[in-house]
């Protein structure tokens, strides 16, 4: 049995759970930016309090995964992405402890609040710029991480992280649209209007210049030029009946089309990555730990995942339905 | 004497921690071995950024944590907690509906 793959299909696997579910989080949290009224970003807030930490268990899955089971990679990846990561830590914790801190402020609920979408923003931003620093490649020599860790800090990155800055205001306006009652479902309407082609623009930048700046690229646009072609086209598609029906279409839709949009995206990605694990100089099997420590983590993640899932179902279906009016104690 | 705890363990781990130098994984791994390439400018400066933001998280937590205690234990709610039953988590909303709400005071 090939466990690199196994273990590369799970570290896949959690990595598209943790982007779609705290995506949409995070994207709640970006637009209390917007948000002026007190009332509403109290019921914005309510709408992610009981399932923002569940979701945030599927980093940490590929964290491990990625250490264990692709160690090389692991050393390559953390120095090359060590500035946005350390970052994006401390952007998670600072809106990890608005979520009690804002409740505990008396005068200050504004400034918690400001703190939680600035969190959520930089969150997302700097998860964009590592997608950014994947395509535009990662300097290796004798498997070591031979760059700079400014190297971040290029176009390339700086447009992916704009772009996953609004994906997921999109997937937090479409859960927002889902979750709410009325007045927020038309603040949620304007965002996605805003943000949906916001999103598709520069994702279609953002492809266009990583081909244009990576050979990476180009030489998997050859090898499966069809398949990331229905993709695109897939992703277009889906963006235009977001923003098209962004104001009059069921409560469910949006969140649906941006959850398509994500996983149209992340799809893409896998297929220009693999089989590298380290962009586009390591292959997943070079980067492998040994049969052992692989059999091992495969055997803790077959008897974990299952259990994760099983509580993080139940949370949602516990809270299923409209966030309530006065929050959930109320 | 409140704090000793917390003392006790800090220490027992600086010494674990001192104790094993030059190994980061004793006998096996050096931890000259172990650094990673990352320039010291950026350790120091995102060292800077977490004594920071952490501070920052400790001054709120100590406010907040002593304004609970300043005002004291909060009178229990007028209406019964959502019980642990399955049953009742499986119901949207239990307590949010006014007869449910009804309901609960009576149970």
């Amino acid at each position: 049995m090939d466990l690199p793959l196994l273990s590369a299909s799970f570290l896949a696997f959690t990595l598209t759970l943790y982007v779609i579910l705290d995506g949409f989080d995070l994207g709640v949290g970006i637009l209390l930016l917007f948000q002026p009224a007190k009332v509403a970003r109290d019921h914005m807030v309510d709408s992610i309090t009981p399932t923002w930490d569940g979701n945030e268990t599927w980093i940490i899955m590929a964290g491990v995964t990625l250490l264990a089971a692709f160690p090389i990679a692991y050393s390559i990846l953390l120095p090359a992405f060590y500035l946005p990561v350390i970052l994006m830590l401390l952007a998670l914790g600072f809106r990890g402890v608005t979520f009690e801190f804002r409740v505990q402020s008396k005068g200050h609920r504004r400034a918690w609040d400001v703190a939680f979408g600035v969190g959520s923003l930089v969150a997302a931003l700097t998860q964009g710029f590592i997608l950014g620093g994947l395509m535009q490649g990662v300097t290796v020599q004798n498997r070591h991480f031979a760059g700079s860790v400014l190297d971040i800090f290029r176009p390339l990155p700086i447009i992916s992280g704009i772009t996953l800055l609004f994906g997921y205001a999109v997937l937090g306006a479409g859960w927002l649209k889902l979750k709410s009652n009325v007045s927020l479902q038309y603040f949620a309407s304007r965002s996605l209007r805003v943000f949906a082609p916001a999103f598709a623009a520069f994702f279609g930048i953002a492809c266009i210049y990583a081909v244009r700046i990576q050979p990476g690229i180009r030489a998997q646009w050859a090898s499966h030029g069809i398949a990331l072609a229905c993709l695109v086209s897939l992703f277009a598609i889906a963006a235009g009946t977001l923003t098209a029906l962004s104001g009059k279409s069921r409560p469910a839709l949006p969140f649906v089309l941006g959850l398509l949009l994500f996983v149209v995206g992340i799809s893409g990605t896998a297929l220009i990555v693999f089989p590298q694990i380290v962009p586009f100089s390591v292959s997943l099997w070079d980067a492998a730990s040994s049969s052992t420590s692989q059999r091992l983590v495969m055997i803790g993640a077959a008897c974990v995942t299952p259990v994760v899932l099983a509580y993080s179902a139940f949370a949602y279906w516990i809270f299923r339905g409209k966030t309530p009016e006065n929050g959930w104690e109320a | 004497m409140t704090p000793s705890g917390i003392i006790a363990t800090l220490a027992g781990w600086y010494v674990a921690e001192t104790g094993r130098q030059p190994w980061v994984i004793y006998g096996i791994l050096r931890t000259v071995d172990a650094v990673s390439p990352v320039p010291s400018q950026a350790l120091l400066s995102t060292l800077i950024a977490f004594v920071c933001v952490y501070a920052v998280f400790l001054t709120a937590f100590l406010i907040f944590t002593f304004r609970i205690i300043r005002r004291g234990p909060v009178e229990a709610p007028p209406y019964a907690e959502a019980s642990g039953s399955i049953k009742n988590a499986f119901r949207p909303h239990v307590l949010d509906s006014p007869k449910r709400l009804a309901d609960s005071q009576f149970s």
